[in-house]
């Protein structure tokens, strides 16, 4: 477990005992906010060269739900924690979202579906 | 020399019997008032209850109950008196259906519904001729909100055991799909009931003697008299 | 570890927003906040006292109310259990990998266990009272099943688990099976009491496993109660000890005013 005063991303996310999950499982869930509205759904998960993994979310702060007038948006998977088939993202808020460009392909691969990478959790 | 029939033209009432006459009935005899004030005080806590369970883990993402609208600071309060009026609405629920159907009040107020007259009410409503003559006479819009609230109320009671109970009614369960599925059957027969609450207290406020009537007991009901428009 | 007493809105809430530092600092107040309410940004101290809800329901004489009503409902939850009636069972490909985790605080606090210490301790009206290891726990005969894990919150979903069937476990040690409860204590100071009829019913085990992989430190390793018949927060997490015993033991979320049977 990571030393309590650490607080980059990496650490929070070692803080919250991340769990084996399936790259499929997580495509289409939604990500919500604090308020569990959701900004978006899951469209893929891509690994960087630097092997870091982003979620890229079809966003719309309004829409995102169903998936109406969204712009791909990538969300590192520290920011984020699964429970259930829900996505919450604990450390990147909605502010973000807007402000985030629009993500398009650089170096990055799309992981396989039945490839098992780690989820932080949390709770509601 | 001819006389008129005296029942030709007008109404009028029967001979009087040498019998003691029944008293005359009125429109909300003294059960049914004090069944409708029951339940409209359980159906509020039951909806405002239920609106904190809810929030608990909402069913719509975009669709959430604020703080003042719910009952019980924490959420095991919403449930505490969720399971205390829902003892109260059952009771007090079969008491009522027992009551309209031996006395045949349901028989007399809610049926027959001719649809020539459900199309002319609405017109009347559209039109904000809302008043009736006669409120002792339910139009066919009446009769329909008021089985309509009946049935979803049946539902909402019914879901309710299956959501209180999944495993020990999986029977009435699978009739549902999935656990989720119950939960939103639960939420949508509260919606219809919600529905009715906001047109029936809007439309008894703007026709205030059918309020007083729930208190009064409101007009006798005339005996031998057609059913007029 | 005596567990926080959290005052939100709900038990299972966390306290306040993501940034953990204003929750560190004014731990207490924040405490008391409903999660939904805390405002982004600076944190005033009168915004934290305007508590949402109606509050008549947290008075002592509204409480001990509802809170009679709460027994008369164990009592006819206990009538309707049916002992036998098994809960419905599905496919493993509906089995949700991770499972959804709670407790009444956040996952940050969970602690690991040191498997080398962790004792399960059996005591109460037993033949054989006697401290488990987990390995010999891991030894006895295992059942698996698939079944729906509900929360008193609303969510569920569907999960698999595998341990010692708690009715076989029972009468390996020779348990008072006429006895009225047992009674589980937590690592974490949790504390469940199951009537033993629930405890007999064939879905209820020690679990060890969840899809088939030993459970996981946020899922209760080693042990954790899991029935068929109960809402989640019946199903301990994290067990040490259980008790056979006829005198009632109040449980955590009891305390809290939850419905003590709460049987689904």
């Amino acid at each position: 477990m990571a030393n309590k005063e650490d607080d980059s991303p990496a650490a929070r996310m070692a803080r919250r005992w991340p769990q084996k999950v399936f790259v499929g499982a997580l495509i289409g869930l939604p990500v919500n906010d604090d308020g569990d509205r959701t900004l978006g759904l899951v469209e893929r998960v891509v690994r960087a060269p630097d092997g870091g993994i982003q979620l890229i979310v079809d966003y719309n702060r309004t829409f995102g739900s169903f998936g109406w007038f969204t712009r791909p948006v990538a969300v590192p998977i520290e920011v984020v924690a699964v429970y259930g088939k829900q996505i919450a993202s604990l450390d990147m808020q909605p502010e973000a979202y807007a402000k985030a460009p629009n993500w398009t392909r650089g170096r990055e691969v799309d992981l396989p579906k039945d490839e098992v990478i780690r989820i932080a959790l949390t709770r509601r | 020399m001819q006389t008129a029939s005296p029942r030709a033209l007008v109404d009028v009432a029967p001979p009087t019997e040498p019998a003691a006459a029944p008293k005359p009935r009125r429109l909300h005899p003294g059960p049914v008032r004090v069944m409708h004030w029951i339940n409209a005080v359980t159906i509020v806590f039951m909806i405002l209850s239920g609106w904190k369970i809810y929030e608990d883990e909402v069913i719509f993402g975009w669709l959430h109950f604020p703080a003042w609208l719910t009952i019980g600071p924490w959420a095991q309060h919403g449930l505490q008196v969720h399971f205390f009026f829902m003892w109260i609405l059952v009771i007090n629920g079969l008491a009522y259906l027992s009551y309209g159907f031996a006395t045949g009040r349901f028989r007399r107020m809610l049926i027959p519904i001719h649809w020539s007259e459900f199309v002319r009410t609405i017109k009347d409503t559209l039109h904000f001729k809302l008043a009736h003559d006669d409120p002792t006479i339910y139009n066919p819009v009446q009769k329909l909100f008021y089985i309509g609230v009946i049935c979803a109320g049946l539902l909402s009671v019914f879901s309710g055991l299956v959501l209180w109970k999944p495993i020990q009614f999986s029977e009435a369960q699978a009739l549902f799909g999935s656990f989720q599925n119950v939960r939103l059957v639960h939420f949508l027969a509260m919606a219809a009931i919600f529905g009715f609450l906001v047109v029936h207290v809007a439309l008894a406020l703007l026709v205030p003697k059918t309020l007083v009537a729930m208190v009064d007991g409101g007009p006798v009901i005339r005996p031998k008299r057609r059913e007029s428009t | 570890m005596t567990p926080v007493k959290p005052r939100s809105s709900s038990i299972f809430r966390p306290t306040g927003g993501v940034d953990q530092r204003p929750l560190l600092e004014h731990h207490d107040l924040v405490q008391s906040i409903e999660r939904r309410n805390v405002l982004r940004g600076a944190v005033s101290l009168g915004a934290l006292t305007m508590l949402s809800g109606c509050n008549v329901t947290d008075t002592p004489q509204v409480q001990t109310v509802l809170r009679a009503v709460s027994k008369w409902n164990d009592k006819t939850q206990e009538a309707i259990f049916r002992p036998n009636h098994l809960a419905p069972t599905f496919d493993e490909s509906l089995v949700l990998k991770p499972p959804r985790f709670n407790a009444h605080y956040s996952v940050e606090d969970v602690k690991g266990i040191d498997i080398a210490q962790w004792r399960f301790e059996v005591t109460g009206k037993v033949r054989e009272k006697k401290a488990w290891t987990a390995q010999e726990i891991y030894a006895l005969p295992e059942q698996e099943m698939i079944i729906r894990h509900i929360c008193v919150e609303g969510w569920d979903y569907i999960g698999q688990w595998s341990g010692v069937n708690l009715r076989a476990f029972l009468e390996h040690i020779g348990a008072d099976t006429s006895s009225k409860y047992l009674a589980f204590h937590c690592a974490d100071g949790y504390v469940e009491c199951l009537d033993m009829a629930t405890a007999l019913h064939p879905q209820t085990m020690l679990a060890t496993k969840y899809a088939r992989e030993i459970i996981t430190e946020p899922f209760g390793f080693p042990l954790r109660l899991r029935t068929a018949t109960k809402l989640g927060f019946k199903n301990a997490k994290w067990l040490v000890a259980m008790e056979v015993t006829d005198t009632f033991v109040q449980t955590y979320y009891g305390n809290e005013g939850y419905n003590w049977f709460s049987g689904i």
